[in-house]
């Protein structure tokens, strides 16, 4: 039970609904309850010394919020932002000053209604992510054809900011 | 009772934290053989209305306890007993003993009041030298087989030397309680045991208006009482110690008696001779009339009476009563101030923010379309609202001004205690405590400030016997100083002691391997190791300071409000630290300006001059370590591009422009690209969804809605300083491997 908790994956019974989006041909999700909106890519202003995968700050009704690069952190191969590329601002619900983030992902997908205990625990590292920020796995039917998504723990992803423990299982490859 | 009291119990809280701090504050400056009235009623007021309050509200601890101390002050107050130093000592004691059982109820366990008994002890201990109860007078003896609730207390009248004179000898009182008075948690029966402590007291119950059992309601009130008390208090004197939380609460009328009543009998027969009189007065009550009359009845002397005022005062008629002129006047004042809550005044603050940056963009809006741009009216009108605006924030800003002395306070009785328990002689000296200062900063400054001081006390002032040997006076001077300088705000820590040893910090540093030993140092960069995390000199770590996280938490603490902190000192002479504040967190006036295409913000408060670059001016020193000479002096120079790492745009310093800076008592200069232009700028916090970014200070939104970073100047430099040593060091590795 403490192990689930720890993957986010306490509450069983009702479905959730989950935002998906690509990376680099993989479909990935988030809880809907952390996304606050969907913007487009807009000027952003660099921030110095921060990592790479940070790219930069941008106004958010006032509120100054950093974005990064999700391909980038997850040390996929990058490509220029095109038409579709777009930016999910995510809150996390954890602690009281939540704090949000921006992540840019190739492109949005759709919206799933699944039951979080049916998540399939990820194995240790699932591409060069680490298991820690995933939920776990879901599959769907769709179209008739079953397709896997990855369901990414938004609080990790927003409080830990350290870079190193992203890749690290990458590093020992 | 359903009342939910837990509001009350904060405000109690609060304004018995207030009083606290007035009586400290009195207590400290308080001369024990030459004090005023002023002075000790001050602290007896105080603690009498602590005792009220926590009565009330059911804290009998603290009740208990201020009622001992409040036994104790009315002897000294009356002058019977004296103050001594040991006396102050055990009442400091006290207050802190008062703050820590408030704390306790206010749900901070772990309070340290063991010492209150111990304290309590030591005042009954006074207390019971005065209180030989001075058989009081036969009307006792008469009482006892007639009264039906006889209070006497221990603690009678003082000075009752001549019991039988011609004066007043007590009072008849007649109190009846409004049901309100109950329902707001005011039981009576405490209003009359404290009047039992007054004095002699005869107290009779009249029960007439009782209803039947089963149409009694709890929170009505149908008892009056009819009382004598014998005591030598006017009033105004019995209406604060007892009734003061209940004169709008209850019937009243004093009369006062110049014989003693002595058994139920009489006192009814009394009462029921004057109820005429009585009722009258309480019809009158309303016009608050202060009556004289005459009352053959009893004794045929001379009585006037007073009817209830309700802390109105018709001088006039009181002129007359020279009983009552010699009591104090308590005159309600009307309070020009009103609590609000912090976080309101933050959200006006937060708004206000909001709107300067709504009228930068309205202004960029506007100056873009030439339509636009060329409307005269319009253009006033903007003016007009920037001046509104630029007001409107002013305004709100000193909403959340308060003196600095918020934070002094604290430290007349830290440095007593603390030089008592070291064994030294220090004179604090405060000065520019009116000086006003953010909110928000001053929370972040206690701390520090602490530290500070009790370095100063501690490592600082010499012992005696040390300063007596160095021809210096014996009491060492400790000055804590604030004053404003162009929009910041300066605390300077002076002290006369022993000055900073520039050879023992050079020791430890190297001791620690904070420096190498060839590594040439100026005094002001010796002096500027004691910022190092890890670095402390004290030889033997002391309760006060020495444990080696002092410093460098400071510091970090001072920058983290966008302060700085700088020290300057002369061996044998004293040190002075000061720190440098902004006045404000939320809003600064800025130098925009670009970067590499990139814009970012001075504040202004940061610049000491901008200058436009000469190449000839220009110099480089060991590679590329370029300095500008200006004025007979170098100033190194600092490229935002190479600390920053951004894409440089144009090479070459042609046309560029170098920011003059202070950090710690040396000039950099910067180099940037434009001028853009200078704009009120409310500083974002980048830590509320990142982290802390060395070198900036926070963001704000421009006029078109981007973002742009406001520049930290101390951090910068740092920045520099390391970006530099660490690429010394790999060029030097590269050499090596080369």
């Amino acid at each position: 039970m403490n192990d689930n908790n720890e993957n986010g994956l306490g509450n069983s019974g009702d479905t959730e609904q989950f935002l998906s989006f690509f990376m680099a041909n993989e479909e990935y999700a988030v809880s809907i309850l952390d996304v606050v909106e969907i913007r487009c890519i807009e000027k952003m202003t660099p921030l110095p010394t921060a990592p790479a995968y940070l790219k930069g700050l941008i106004n958010l009704r006032g509120t100054i919020i950093p974005i990064m690069d999700l391909r980038d952190r997850f040390n996929l191969p990058l490509i220029g932002y095109t038409e579709t590329t777009v930016c999910i601002i995510l809150q996390s619900s954890q602690h009281a000053q939540s704090k949000i983030l921006g992540i840019i992902v190739d492109t949005v997908s759709d919206v799933y209604d699944f039951n979080r205990s049916s998540l399939k625990e990820a194995p240790g590292l699932v591409g060069n992510i680490c298991s820690e920020y995933i939920c776990g796995l879901a599959t769907i039917d769709k179209d008739n054809e079953k397709r896997m998504i990855i369901v990414l723990n938004v609080n990790k992803l927003i409080e830990g900011n350290d870079v190193s423990h992203i890749v690290e299982g990458a590093m020992h490859e | 009772m359903s009342m939910d009291l837990s509001e009350f119990f904060q405000m109690f809280f609060e304004e018995s934290l207030e009083l606290l701090d007035d009586v400290e504050k009195t207590l400290l400056s308080i001369n024990v053989s030459d004090y005023s009235d002023d002075e000790i009623n001050l602290i007896f007021r105080g603690m009498h209305s602590i005792k009220g309050g926590s009565s009330t509200f059911g804290f009998s601890d603290i009740g208990q306890f201020t009622h001992t101390l409040e036994t104790y002050l009315d002897y000294v107050r009356t002058r019977s007993l004296s103050l001594t130093t040991e006396s102050v000592d055990l009442l400091l004691k006290s207050v802190d003993c008062i703050r820590g059982m408030i704390a306790t109820h206010q749900g901070n366990p772990e309070q340290d009041i063991s010492m209150a008994s111990d304290l309590r002890l030591q005042f009954e201990k006074y207390n019971e030298s005065m209180a030989k109860p001075e058989k009081p007078t036969q009307a006792t003896e008469h009482s006892e087989n007639s009264i039906e609730i006889s209070i006497s207390s221990t603690t009678i009248e003082i000075n009752s030397s001549e019991p039988e004179s011609k004066g007043v000898v007590g009072w008849y009182i007649y109190f009846k309680p409004y049901a309100s008075m109950i329902q707001k948690g005011n039981d009576p029966l405490r209003i009359l045991s404290e009047l039992g402590k007054l004095g002699f007291s005869l107290i009779v119950g009249n029960t007439d208006s009782l209803p039947y059992w089963d149409e009694i309601e709890l929170e009505q009130a149908y008892i009056s009482w009819d009382v004598f008390v014998q005591t030598k208090k006017s009033i105004e004197e019995i209406k604060a110690d007892v009734f003061d939380w209940v004169l709008d609460e209850c019937d009243l009328f004093f009369k006062e008696q110049f014989t003693i009543i002595d058994n139920k009998d009489d006192l009814l027969r009394y009462a029921s001779s004057i109820k005429e009189e009585r009722e009258l007065n309480q019809s009158q009550s309303h016009d608050l009339e202060v009556q004289k009359s005459e009352d053959s009845s009893m004794s045929g002397h001379q009585e006037h009476e007073l009817v209830d005022t309700h802390a109105e005062d018709h001088s006039h008629n009181v002129a007359s009563t020279p009983e009552v002129k010699k009591a104090p006047t308590v005159v309600a004042k009307d309070s020009p101030s009103i609590r609000v809550s912090t976080e309101k005044v933050d959200e006006i603050i937060n708004i206000v923010g909001e709107l300067v940056i709504t009228q930068a963009i309205l202004k960029q809006v506007i100056n873009n379309k030439e339509s636009l741009a060329e409307d005269m009216k319009l253009k006033e009108c903007l003016s007009q609202f920037t001046q509104n605006i630029r007001e409107l924030q002013e305004r709100a800003m000193v909403m959340r001004m308060l003196p600095i002395s918020n934070v002094f306070n604290r430290f007349p009785r830290m440095v007593r205690d603390i030089a008592q328990l070291m064994g030294k002689k220090i004179e604090l000296q405060i000065s520019g405590e009116n000086t006003e200062i953010d909110k928000t900063v001053m929370e972040k400054i206690g701390d520090p400030l602490v530290h500070l001081v009790r370095n100063s006390i501690d490592h600082g002032i010499e012992p005696s016997a040390v300063r007596l040997e160095r021809h210096k006076p014996e009491t060492g001077i400790l000055q804590l100083n604030a004053y404003h300088q162009g929009s910041a705000i300066i605390i300077d820590i002076t002290d006369d002691g022993n000055g900073l040893n520039t050879n023992k910090i050079r020791e430890k540093a190297l001791e620690k391997g904070l420096i190498k030993e060839d590594q040439p140092l100026s005094d002001d960069e010796i002096h500027a190791l004691i910022f190092l995390p890890g670095f402390s000199t004290a030889d033997k770590v002391t309760d006060i300071s020495g444990r080696g996280v002092g410093m460098d938490v400071v510091k970090k603490n001072i920058q983290a409000v966008g302060g700085s902190i700088s020290v300057y000192s002369t061996p044998g002479q004293g040190s002075r630290f000061s720190i440098k504040l902004p006045l404000t967190l939320s809003i600064i006036d800025g130098q925009i300006l670009n970067v590499s295409k990139q814009t970012f913000i001075f504040p202004i408060s940061s610049i000491v001059e901008i200058i436009q670059i000469k190449l000839s001016q220009v110099s480089k020193v060991a590679e590329d370590n370029e300095v500008y000479f200006l004025r007979s002096k170098y100033i190194p120079m600092i490229h935002l591009t190479q600390v920053f790492e951004l894409e440089v745009s144009s090479t070459g310093l042609e046309g560029k422009f170098l920011i003059i800076v202070e950090v710690n008592h040396s000039y950099f200069g910067i180099v940037i690209d434009e001028l853009l232009g200078q704009q009120q700028i409310v500083i974002k916090s980048i830590e509320q969804n990142f982290e802390h970014v060395e070198g900036i200070a926070g963001a704000t939104v421009l006029g078109d809605g981007t973002v742009a970073l406001i520049i930290d100047v101390t951090g910068l430099a740092q920045l520099s300083a390391t970006r530099k040593r660490s690429h010394y060091q790999e060029s030097i590795e590269h050499k090596h491997h080369n």
